[in-house]
């Protein structure tokens, strides 16, 4: 789509930028969620386990 | 005129480019609708008889004014727009005598009002006007605080359903048909205004520079103030002299705000991610820390077995010792006791015999 | 306070009671006679100390909740833990009577959601604002909401929302650091009628980074306040790690203050500016810098350096007025500096009323919670818990 007014482009670009935001905090959420998910099978810290 | 140049706030996060007199955003380039009209305001043409504020006070159904618009004695105050008027003319003192300005919305190419306004109430037409949605608008007044040129005016004694009042470049009015030009351009008798595509108008106004020398400043004020303005303005006198401010720049709103915008998504890809790292780094060294004290008083209670087992090994020892003592104690005094029976017997056997 | 066993007629309560009653008065003007009746604002100042006050030196003068505790929770600083509870339930307050303060400013208060559910404005700035402030009291809500349950002995909703703390931290620190750069940044778009000292296109980082010193020593003043009417309220940890808590949040403090100095005098070299501070504005702007972001920022350092905890207060004192200071400058005083002083605004009695009305509110609900909940100890049933 054409945009006559830079006003118009931005409040296109924006609303995605908004969206892509929101998408961006839960993503980094269920990143960490993932990566974590088996800590507490395997050892955390298996080095500072050993006796 | 001073020239800012807005860059990002954050290094490169937030990096425009020296802008030109249309806006641009890295490779776009925006010209405005190209059939959007206008209006050319000449004040060297002006005689200040208030008919253009009249007529836009009847196309847009306005209340009546304090004093009739025939009474060019308020033309002694500078005045305002405000929200029973969208329109007002102005006199001012020139060099060269007397000079009126009408005051208006500008129509804005990139509108101030339209970029702060957070439920989008306005909106730039292909028809080059800027038009207010009342039934969204919340009644912030950022796009009051906003305007460069200080237009949209507040209903302040409405206490529930205020809304704000400006200039429409009779937009409706000419959509439905029942105008051809704009109210205040209809009711002018001095064609001072002129009512036609901005294009045109640009070059209607350099014609009328060019072919009299001396009656005009040579500039066109709206051409790129603020980004362009869809009315524009010619004077013989300075600008700045009549009320319109020079010292504005041509960088529109959505363009001076369009940096440190840029940089708003950075905090939400970037914080998370910093500030989780920054908060398992110092997991781990708790971690780590608690793991050392586990070991040191795992390590100290080995060590205090040992002690522990050292002693109870002695004191065994010892106990032992004093009881092999005890026997030997025990078993001498056995025998010297035996002995001793056994002498006293060889005695009483030697009595008795 | 402790009044249960005295007169409920004290000065501070009969004062609470005719600011209250003013304030409902001038609701009934505000929502029967519109801003008109009530305010002075008008067509060429269309924001008064409703915003500069309420909205601006709230919502910076709240940031205590998200410093505390990202220091403590993500930097692992633990011996402020007994800091951040008194600090989110400020911040919670703070937002909530901002938002109740622009049901007054704005015409249409019951359209306050419009910009997030009906018609987003996303090239605004204060749809970033509204977006966040409205996203950021939902956190603070879920962060109180612990204390609020371990005082009506709900324990399994308290564990539950206890074990998303990080997650909640981090999205705080989002937020805050979006909306108060936002709330510098809406001033952005207004070159051409902001003094050229206060207007600068780091009006989004000046507002962010004072936020910080704004936080720190809003905890430590409001520590300092609450230390003797609710000293019985104190468990030993918190009047033990109260000491600590000053002296690590006022070195805190000097060293973000000193930070902001710094950025404020990068704003004024930007442009060029440094003409300015030989005329009347400049003297303004040298007493706010130099007399309340550098002094501060210095007494601070002295104060934390020699364990003197009554001048660390001092510098916590002046470190909010010159917050107050700065957003009421950009906000009112070097607003619309061009036009002549018959057209400027100048806050109406109601006005004022209104605004002290609204404070009171705040401190009137903040006695209510501290007196009941555990802010300031910890639940005997959830000791070490954290």
């Amino acid at each position: 789509m054409e945009y006559y007014v830079y006003h118009d482009f931005m409040l296109h670009t924006k609303s995605i930028t908004y969206i892509l935001m929101g998408l961006f905090v839960l993503g980094f959420w269920g990143l960490w969620a993932f990566m974590t998910s088996r800590d507490e099978e395997i050892h955390k810290f298996p080095e500072h386990d050993k006796e | 005129m001073k020239r800012r140049q807005f860059l990002g706030l954050l290094g490169a996060a937030g990096i425009t480019a020296t802008l030109g007199t249309n806006a641009q955003a890295s490779t776009h380039t925006f010209n405005g609708y190209p059939e959007a009209k206008g209006v050319l305001f000449d004040a060297s043409r002006c005689i200040g008889c208030r008919k253009c504020e009249a007529g836009c006070n009847k196309v847009n159904k306005l209340p009546a004014p304090d004093k009739p618009f025939e009474d060019l004695t308020v033309l002694n105050k500078e005045r305002r727009t405000d929200e029973k008027t969208y329109t007002v003319v102005n006199k001012y003192q020139g060099e060269k005598g007397t000079v009126f300005r009408k005051a208006q919305c500008n129509h804005c190419m990139e509108p101030a009002c339209a970029s702060v306004c957070f439920v989008r109430a306005f909106t730039k037409n292909p028809d080059g006007s800027v038009t207010y949605d009342p039934t969204v608008c919340v009644g912030c007044r950022y796009c009051m605080v906003a305007c460069p040129f200080s237009i949209p005016a507040y209903e302040y004694n409405d206490p529930l359903t205020p809304r704000v009042r400006k200039c429409t470049m009779c937009h409706d009015q000419i959509q439905k048909g029942e105008l051809t030009m704009p109210g205040c351009v209809g009711a002018c008798p001095k064609e001072a205004l002129v009512y036609g595509k901005r294009t045109d108008l640009i070059e209607i106004a350099r014609a009328r520079i060019l072919k009299n020398p001396g009656r005009y400043v040579d500039h066109i004020y709206g051409e790129k103030e603020m980004g362009g303005t869809n009315w524009l303005y010619l004077s013989g006198a300075p600008f700045k002299d009549i009320g319109l401010r020079e010292d504005l720049g041509e960088k529109s709103v959505p363009e001076i705000t369009s940096g440190p915008l840029s940089v708003v998504p950075m905090v939400a890809a970037l914080w998370p991610a910093l500030l989780g790292g920054v908060w398992a780094i110092n997991k781990r060294k708790e971690k780590v820390a608690e793991e050392e004290q586990k070991a040191a008083v795992k390590a100290a209670k080995i060590a205090t077995k040992a002690d522990a087992d050292a002693k109870l090994a002695k004191a065994m020892e010892n106990a032992e010792r004093d009881k092999n003592q005890a026997i030997e104690r025990e078993v001498k005094r056995a025998l010297e006791e035996a002995a001793a029976a056994k002498k006293d017997t060889d005695d009483n056997d030697g009595e008795g015999a | 306070m402790s009044t249960e066993n005295k007169s409920l007629i004290t000065p501070a309560n009969i004062i609470t009671v005719i600011i209250l009653a003013m304030g409902l008065v001038i609701t009934f003007l505000r929502f029967t006679k519109g801003l008109g009746t009530v305010t002075n604002l008008d067509q060429n100042n269309p924001w008064g100390i409703w915003i500069g006050f309420d909205l601006l030196c709230g919502v910076a003068l709240a940031a205590g909740g998200y410093t505390t505790s990202t220091a403590c929770y993500i930097f692992g600083l633990k011996k402020y833990h007994s800091a951040v509870r008194p600090a989110i339930l400020t911040a919670f307050l703070g937002y909530a009577l901002v938002v109740f303060a622009l049901h007054y400013d704005v015409g249409r208060p019951y359209r306050l959601v419009y910009p997030i559910f009906v018609q987003p404005g996303t090239t605004s700035f204060l749809y970033e604002v509204g977006l966040c402030v409205f996203l950021y009291v939902t956190v603070l809500a879920i962060e109180f909401s612990p204390a609020m349950f371990e005082w009506l002995g709900m324990k399994n909703l308290r564990d539950k929302i206890t074990k998303l703390t990080i997650a909640l931290t981090v999205m705080g620190v989002v937020l805050s650091t979006l909306h108060q750069s936002s709330l510098g940044a809406l001033y952005i778009a207004v070159p051409s009628k902001i003094h050229p000292l206060w207007y600068s296109p780091y009006l989004a980082i000046l507002f962010f980074v004072s936020s910080i010193p704004a936080g720190l020593s809003m905890v430590i003043f409001e520590g300092t306040l609450a230390h003797k009417p609710w000293h019985h309220m104190m468990d030993q940890t918190h009047k033990d790690e109260h000491d600590g808590v000053i002296l690590g949040f006022a070195r805190g403090a000097s060293i973000s203050l000193a930070a902001y100095f710094c950025v404020k005098l990068v704003a004024v070299a930007y442009d060029n500016n440094w003409h300015y501070l030989a005329t009347g504005w400049g003297a303004w702007w040298l007493l706010e810098v130099l007399g309340f972001v550098a002094l501060p920022s210095l007494l601070y350092a002295i104060g934390s350096r020699e364990k003197n905890i009554p001048l660390i207060k001092w510098a916590a004192a002046m470190t909010v007025v010159g917050i107050i200071l700065n957003r009421l400058n950009v906000s009112v005083v070097a607003f619309n500096w061009q036009l002549p002083a018959s057209q400027r605004y100048f806050p109406s009695f109601m006005e004022i009323m209104l605004s002290i009305f609204v404070v009171t509110v705040g401190v009137t609900v903040y006695r209510f919670i501290v007196s009941r909940m555990p802010i300031f100890f910890e639940h005997p049933d959830y000791k070490d818990a954290h």
